[in-house]
């Protein structure tokens, strides 16, 4: 009986001990399984991220190569959109000078008072649309990646004084007073492209003009914080502009507003020429501007220091004297007789004008390499003839010599600054003229 | 709910009472899952209940004391496995107030599936009142839970306790 009650307990115990084993090992299965299940969550997950990173770079490649034709398209149009303009503008400028070559003739011959305003209308005209098919044309021409700056030695401040001798008519017509400020850390020779620089000079400093009414134009250089870059700031106190007519302002065909072209005239390509111009120069421009008190357009250009070269850079080559061609500007007669002589032992035969007035019509129509300039003369003067010469459109600038009875600095600092080469004080005396021209033409 | 809760509970029940015990209450309760139960795994909350249930009646020791027990026991377990929630924490009301941004917001991104209550904290000086919102009625583990956690710091705290209605309860924690 008692045994029987033990082997009971046992069985009990037994039975007991056998379910929690059992438990334990169900707990332990549903473990494992649990685990299995998420690893193959895991690896499923990892399947479709795979996939999905795969996918994503196919469509990635995909975007590409589609955004990759499109580029090539866009970059294919615009070239041959720059490519159409530039033969246009230059399919419209050779007939355009031939149509202000004959104004001039026809301005030249005997005119009755009224067809000698229509003459004048026409002239100036041509003028202004010869101007806007060259910003076009220039514009054109840096968009298709086609305009090549030069790299050369030269005089910034000559280069500048000229650019401000131009101006200084201007600026005196309006009453306009236009203030030059050199910083004297600025070197004198740089490295770089003369002929865009007095371009974005030019268009800025006109820009000024055209939108002041009364106070003050300036141009001032100066270093900038990184070494070989200098700073421009052309400055007004005329109009200015709000922040729109900012934002909007170096885009091309877009003025401060569509009432601006019809008031002040110009393409709305100037100041986007000045700006791709600056960047092709290494720098940039912007602009700071308030409505009412004038404008501070800023651009920086890189500008290593040159070499100083004596007077010119461009060293010409000529075999002799007598090639050139001159031009001799002297109203008095004795003068004139006495210039041409000298001219003649250096095998020159030089053009005659009489006064500036003349003296710019002919420059207009031939390209002379050098001018003789006398200062004092009835119609127009020849500083006043220079800055006009100065301020055309030149194939070839040509050399101008001033012929100055007094040879007093401040002459000669008018003569520079109205963009004269050099000068010569007279009485002429042929050692003089000879040296003088042995500096240009060695 | 979490696995681990379930064996946490019926280590507790070992440790307490005995191994005998444990058999004895999943026998009673017969749950669903058949009652082998790993940490890892989830299962309904109801076992849990039950089994408590079935605790209370072999012991005669009501469910609320039960539960509060293990609520007290397993704050102790949670201190030593989740120690990276308590670093910095200087006392007991300062851990309380974390509860729902700091303690459980971390507890959902290790087990995205817990079912996590919902506590509306305040603390102004030395109380901390804090609203218990969940649909598991387990007011009762909250509070074994807040027990457990001045146990932990070795704070003396005082538990003020109203239902607010059928799915809150208010605790007011006071440090004394
Ligand atoms: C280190 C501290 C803590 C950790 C790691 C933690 C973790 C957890 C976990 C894993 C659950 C189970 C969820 C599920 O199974 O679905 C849970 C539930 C719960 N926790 Fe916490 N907890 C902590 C502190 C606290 C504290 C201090 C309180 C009380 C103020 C609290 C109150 C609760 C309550 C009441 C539940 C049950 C679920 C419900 O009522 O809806 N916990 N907690």
């Amino acid at each position: 009986m008692e045994a029987q009650q033990q082997t009971d307990a046992l069985t009990l115990l037994e039975q007991r001990w056998q379910k929690r084993l059992d438990r334990e090992r169900a707990a332990r299965k549903e473990a494992e399984r649990l685990l299995e299940e998420k690893s193959l969550a895991l690896y499923e997950r990892n399947v479709e991220l795979r996939e999905l990173a795969s996918n994503l770079e196919k469509l990635v490649d995909q975007r590409t190569n589609e955004l990759a034709v499109a580029l090539k398209k866009a970059q294919a149009a615009t070239l041959a959109k720059s490519e159409f303009l530039a033969t246009m503008s230059h399919e419209i400028r050779t007939p355009l000078n031939g149509v202000l070559g004959m104004a001039q003739l026809l301005f030249d011959t005997e005119l009755s008072e009224q067809q000698r305003e229509y003459v004048s209308n026409l002239k100036n005209t041509s003028n202004t649309l010869l101007a806007i098919i060259n910003d076009v044309l220039d514009f054109s021409k840096i968009e298709a990646g086609k305009l090549e700056l030069e790299s050369i030695s030269y005089d910034l401040y000559q280069l500048v004084k000229e650019v401000c001798a131009i101006f200084k008519l201007q600026a005196q017509q309006k009453g306009l007073s236009l203030q030059v400020e050199f910083n004297e850390l600025v070197p004198r020779w740089i490295v770089g492209d003369p002929t865009r620089l007095r371009q974005i000079l030019m268009n800025l400093l006109s820009n000024a003009m055209k939108f002041t009414e009364s106070g003050t134009v300036g141009l001032a250089l100066m270093p900038s914080v990184e070494s070989d870059v200098l700073t421009v700031c052309v400055w007004d106190t005329g109009v200015g502009m709000d922040e729109k007519a900012r934002s909007k302002l170096f885009q091309a065909f877009s003025q401060a507003d569509a009432s601006t072209t019809c008031q002040y005239g110009g393409t709305g390509l100037g100041l986007a020429i000045c700006d791709r111009l600056t960047t092709l120069m290494g720098g940039r421009i912007w602009v700071e501007s308030e409505q009412h008190k004038g404008s501070r357009f800023y651009f920086t250009f890189a500008a290593p220091r040159g070499k100083e070269s004596s007077q010119e850079i461009r060293v010409e080559t000529i075999k002799s004297l007598a090639e050139l061609k001159v031009l001799l500007v002297e109203d008095n007669a004795i003068n004139r007789l006495v210039a041409t002589k000298l001219l003649q032992k250096l095998n020159i035969n030089a053009a005659i004008a009489v006064d500036g007035l003349e003296a710019v019509a002919m420059t207009e129509k031939a390209a002379y390499d050098l001018i003789l300039m006398d200062m004092q003369m009835p119609n127009m003067d020849g500083l006043t003839a220079t800055q006009h010469i100065r301020a055309m459109n030149l194939s070839k600038r040509p050399k101008i010599i001033a012929l100055t009875a007094n040879a007093m600095n401040e002459d000669q600092e008018r003569c520079l600054a109205a963009g004269m080469d050099d000068f010569i004080s007279k009485p002429i005396h042929f050692d003089q003229l000879k040296q003088t021209l042995a500096r240009f033409y060695p | 709910m979490k696995g681990m809760v379930f064996t946490e509970f019926l280590e507790m029940v070992e440790a307490k009472f005995s191994a005998d015990m444990v058999d004895d209450i999943i026998d009673d309760a017969n749950p669903a899952s058949g009652g082998a139960y790993t940490s890892v795994g989830t299962y309904s909350h109801e076992e849990l209940v039950d089994m408590v249930v079935a605790l209370s009646n072999r012991t005669q020791i009501p469910v609320p004391v039960l539960v509060r027990t293990f609520g007290e026991h397993v704050f102790g377990v949670f201190a030593r496995s989740f120690q990276q929630f308590f670093e910095g924490v200087p006392d007991a009301l300062t851990f309380l107030s974390g509860i729902e941004d700091i303690i459980h917001a971390q507890v959902i991104k290790l087990y995205p599936d817990a079912q996590l209550p919902k506590f509306d904290c305040l603390r102004e000086g030395n109380q901390l009142t804090m609203i218990y919102h969940s649909d598991r009625h387990l007011a009762d583990l909250a509070e074994g839970l807040i027990m457990g956690c001045g146990q932990h710091f070795g704070d003396n705290l005082t538990i003020q306790r109203d239902e607010v209605n059928e799915l809150s309860t208010r605790f007011i924690v006071t440090k004394v």
